[in-house]
């Protein structure tokens, strides 16, 4: 009797101790046995759930502190449909908890949120949808090109709805509206960032006499607050507006196959911005292009007029919605360019395209115009029988002004995805010279190359390795280039893996509240920041046993960042280093967890320390089908 | 509150019994001529449904840890049943062959997509021989596996030096085991090949073309007493030759109606000789004499018992129970055909 009764006094600790761990899983195994679809006033369900309990140990300077003990962990699927799925269906999927360590999520953190939507006469001329999801504790990434970025903790809550109407005979209509907002916080600083954004569009087309037809609008208003995290330029503020109207219209023509379009867009934009580069900025820009094919016996000829009446408010437009700051430009305040340009092909032989092309550009800029022409030709080869799966093309142009010859420029591209021998093989390279031209203000150069080559050798071992990179700069300006390189491989065995990855960037940028963006430096003179990347990671993974699964990783990204403000330069060094290793073993529906994870993120210009979370964790979960 | 806990805790294990065999519709029996009949016996496309009934442990163990991942068809294609009663299926989109035995409640699944050597890539057809080995096409590595009674994997028939298939696009198999000779459909080759055991080529039927003795992408093949039956799909029609190869007719024609062949797959013979060909695009079985006189279909296009989605093989077993593989369904149908005991044969249903 003592035992038992000892044994009754041990069970009512535990319920006292942990009655929701107790609860979870008695409603668990209660919901077992009615694992089928229900259907409840017509509408016809199904969920599913996956809930875990573990142990976990963290140590962190996160706030949190030091902490151990049980937790519980879960996410779930509810999808159904009310009368017919193309009636209306609906699918919800929650998740409390989840992070590296008790699921497959990426999460540095315990992530909690939903996912939703609602699919509404799917089947019908008058589709409608709804979406939305929210997240608390996500993991995201502050935007370095060229590299993961940096480390963020975000919040994040988005609503989409749209509605359609797709009557035959009648004009289509759509229409949708959508709404985000989210924070972040650059780990290892102690500053961050917050974006609101709305967005409304409709949407008519239609086709009558022949003639297509297309017009549209939507408004879209960004406010952002940028993080101070890279402190070259300091936190800025912006709230953007953005209107835009499209229309445009085609025909085909009775004779030589022809057609043409012509399509007309007015964008105007209104921003406030403050912080370092406090002020205002309003613009409109009308687009106006206009398009003609026709086959001229053995030449299809396709020819484009364009004209924009204000290039620099399309380029700060862009720059603002995307949260970025005010800047100052070499396009500013007013640019006006006309495009006339014209192409052409023409089957030299089976295997042999030749192309040509001529162009004209008109361009209003700083009270003075300017006249580029351009032409020149390329010609494609298809080596289909002795080189199967080699394509090159090599091309020349040039361009000319009233200040005289620009120069000559040149165009190369080769591809190949083949076998040679027992190696799968795959190559890219190409090279531009003096071809393209921005604004017709600027020529350009790149290189760019990559390739992969992959074999399978005997007893199931395979090997890959892929890598590519590409450089772009200004012709004349100096500072202007950036590049990139990266390179990964992987060694398969009998479902053992091991890997690598190297990558690395350098170039020129503007400050958003999600990241850095490349830009133009010739174009953008203010508030640049000058970014290098360089990262590097491996791992391994295996299933030595069946059910068994084995996996480590390490990481590492190191970027740094350079600006001015009213202090002078300020160079920004950051390091990202992340560990994580995880062990799952696998019976049934049941799910034996075990990880370890260890992060670490230092930004030097932040003033305080890098950020450090270490965690520990074992548990079990168990999935199942509700009904 | 401990007794509330242990009654949530039991009541999974009381609630369980409860939702045992759900009734399940049967389509009505086809009553034919002369007493002849043709009935609906059930379907299967689980490993679940090979598995004897749980006892408790089993239960309790099902509860806490849930059912094992039982493995289902995919896109089953052919079927062969061995002297056991075990079927033995195809199937090209899980890249393996499922076998179920019902008598001794196991299951098999052959699988050798990431071998090294000779990887069977997309099974296609099956046959077995007397001994119960059994024979599958892969048409896309062009050779035939050869597996013993138990599954296991004995030679691959066809391999060439440096792993290439022999066989363009071997797909229908049949096996003469009392004359030793395999008969193999090569369809891009529009050929029969004949084989000895050990793959040798001994003969060649056929060659491209419409008229008799011809074929235009063939496929199934079937062997009885007398005939090699192949389906000659874009002849629309089931041609009938002579193990020696001779032209001996055919069966079906093209059209849009009854009695027609429009997509023939496959094929089978019960113990009257009346011959099935399954229709792939009408999702009906047509069941012929021998003098191409339909004599009646059963099937129709659904998801319901009795009905199929794109069916692809057939086998009838020495019992006539008529295995129907509906790919699109994931499942295999059995009917029965009950057909006039042998001293009372005559007359036609």
């Amino acid at each position: 009797m003592g035992s038992r009764g000892g044994r009754w006094r041990l069970g009512e600790n535990v319920c006292r101790r942990y009655p929701i761990l107790i609860c979870t899983f008695s409603l668990v195994f209660w919901a077992l046995p009615a694992a089928a679809q229900v259907e409840f006033g017509g509408a016809q369900m199904s969920a599913s759930a996956n809930t875990s309990v573990g142990y976990d140990a963290n140590y962190s300077n996160l706030g949190g502190g030091t902490d151990h003990g049980l937790g519980l962990a879960g996410s779930g699927t509810l999808a159904g449909f009310y009368y017919n799925p193309n009636f209306l269906s609906f699918s919800v999927q929650p998740y409390y908890n989840r992070g590296q360590s008790n699921s497959t999520s990426g999460s540095v953190f315990d992530t909690s949120g939903y996912n939703g939507s609602v699919n509404i006469f799917s089947g019908s001329n008058f589709p409608g949808s709804i979406s939305f999801n929210q997240i608390w504790n996500g993991t995201g990434s502050y935007g370095i090109p060229g590299t993961t970025g940096l480390t963020t903790k975000s919040n994040n809550r988005d609503f989409a709805i749209g509605w359609g109407e797709r009557v035959p005979g009648l004009p289509s209509v759509s229409v949708n509206y959508s709404r985000g907002d989210g924070s972040n916080s650059v780990l290892g600083s102690d500053v961050g960032g917050d974006v609101t954004s709305n967005s409304f569009g409709i949407r008519s087309a239609y086709r009558v006499a022949g003639w297509s037809l297309g017009g549209g609008f939507t408004h879209a208003n960004t406010d952002a607050n940028t993080t101070g995290a890279l402190e070259g330029v300091g936190a800025e503020t912006s709230n953007t507006s953005d209107n835009a109207f499209t229309f445009g219209t085609g025909h085909t023509l009775p004779f030589l196959h022809a057609g043409f379009g012509i399509n007309f867009s007015r964008a105007d934009y209104n921003a406030n911005f403050g912080g370092e580069t406090s002020g205002k900025s309003t613009g409109t820009t009308d687009n106006v292009d206009a398009n003609l094919n026709l086959q001229l016996w053995r030449f299809p000829i396709s020819a484009t007029a364009i004209y924009m009446d204000n290039l620099y408010g399309s380029f700060e437009e862009q720059q603002l919605s995307s949260g970025g700051a005010g800047m100052q430009t070499s396009l500013s305040p007013e640019t006006r360019e006309l495009l006339l340009s014209a192409s052409t092909s023409y089957h030299v032989m089976p295997h042999v395209v030749a192309n040509g092309f001529v162009s004209r550009q008109e361009i209003y800029i700083t009270g003075q115009s300017f006249g580029v022409t351009q032409f020149g030709g390329t010609v494609n080869f298809f080596l289909g029988k002795r080189f199967k799966g080699l394509t090159a093309t090599i091309g020349a142009n040039d361009s000319a002004s009233q200040q005289g010859n620009e120069g000559a420029g040149l165009t190369a591209n080769v591809n190949y995805t083949g076998n040679i021998g027992r190696w799968d093989v795959g190559g890219n390279f190409g090279y531009y010279q003096n071809v393209e031209t921005l604004y017709g203000l600027y020529q350009t150069s790149s290189l760019s190359y990559g390739g992969n080559l992959s074999r399978r050798f005997a007893n199931g071992l395979n090997w890959s390795i892929a890598g590519g990179g590409g450089r772009t700069a200004f012709v004349d300006v100096a500072g202007s280039g950036s590049q990139a390189e990266s390179v990964s491989t992987s060694l398969n065995w009998r479902g053992y893996t091991v890997g690598g990855n190297f990558s690395q960037s350098t170039g020129s940028s503007v400050l958003t509240a999600t990241g850095l963006v490349p830009v133009p430096s010739p174009v953008v003179s203010n508030n640049l920041i000058v970014y290098s990347g360089r990262g590097y990671g491996f791992g391994a993974g295996g299933s030595p046993i069946r059910g068994l699964s084995i996996s480590v990783s390490y990481s590492n990204a190191t970027s740094s960042t350079s600006g001015s403000d009213t202090n002078g330069l300020i160079v920004t060094n950051n390091n990202t280093a992340l560990t994580t290793g995880v062990l799952t073993y696998q019976f049934r529906k049941l799910y034996f967890n075990a990880s370890v994870l260890q992060f670490r993120q230092g930004i030097s210009t932040s003033g305080i320390a890098p950020s450090l979370v270490t965690s520990y964790y074992f548990g079990v979960s168990r999935w199942f089908k509700l009904f | 509150m401990t007794a509330c806990i242990l009654l949530l805790l039991l009541t999974p294990l009381w609630a369980a019994k409860d939702k045992e065999n759900p009734s399940v519709f049967h389509p009505p029996d086809l009553l034919l001529q002369d007493g002849r009949k043709l009935t609906y016996e059930r379907s299967f496309s689980t490993e679940k449904e090979v598995r004897g009934r749980p006892g408790f442990w089993t239960k309790v163990l099902d509860v806490v840890a849930g059912e094992p991942d039982y493995r289902e068809m995919i896109r089953p294609y052919s079927i062969a049943v061995d002297s056991h009663g075990r079927a033995i299926i195809t199937d090209p989109g899980a890249r393996g062959v499922h076998i179920f035995d019902f008598e001794q409640h196991k299951y098999k699944f052959i699988q050798r997509a990431e071998k090294d050597k000779d990887p069977m890539l997309a099974p296609q057809c099956v046959a077995v021989d007397t001994e119960d080995n059994f024979y599958v096409t892969d048409s896309e590595s062009g050779k035939i596996f050869v597996f013993d009674a138990s599954g296991k994997f004995q030679h691959a028939l066809g391999s060439l030096k440096g792993g290439e298939g022999y066989f363009k696009r071997p797909t229908g198999i049949a096996v003469d085991s009392a004359a030793q000779r395999i008969y193999v459909t090569d369809t891009l080759r529009d050929e029969i090949f004949v084989l000895d055991m050990q793959g040798q080529v001994m003969q060649t039927i056929g060659k491209h073309g419409t008229g008799d003795g011809e074929f235009y992408f063939p496929t199934e093949l079937r062997l009885d007493d007398s005939s090699l039956m192949v389906v000659d799909a874009m002849n629309f029609r089931v041609e009938l030759v002579g193990r020696d190869g001779s032209f001996q007719g055919t069966i079906g024609q093209v059209g849009d109606s009854v009695g027609s062949v429009f997509r023939p797959k496959g094929i089978g013979f019960d113990s009257e000789g009346h011959l099935y060909i399954v229709d792939g695009l009408w999702g009906v079985v047509q069941v012929f004499d021998r003098q191409g006189q339909l004599l009646y279909y059963f099937g129709g296009k659904g998801r319901g018992p009795g009905e199929f989605q794109l069916p692809t093989g057939l086998f009838i077993d020495h019992n006539d129970r008529v295995f129907v593989v509906d790919s699109f369904n994931r499942r295999v149908q059995v009917f029965h055909y009950y057909g006039l005991p042998k001293q009372a044969r005559g007359a036609t249903p």
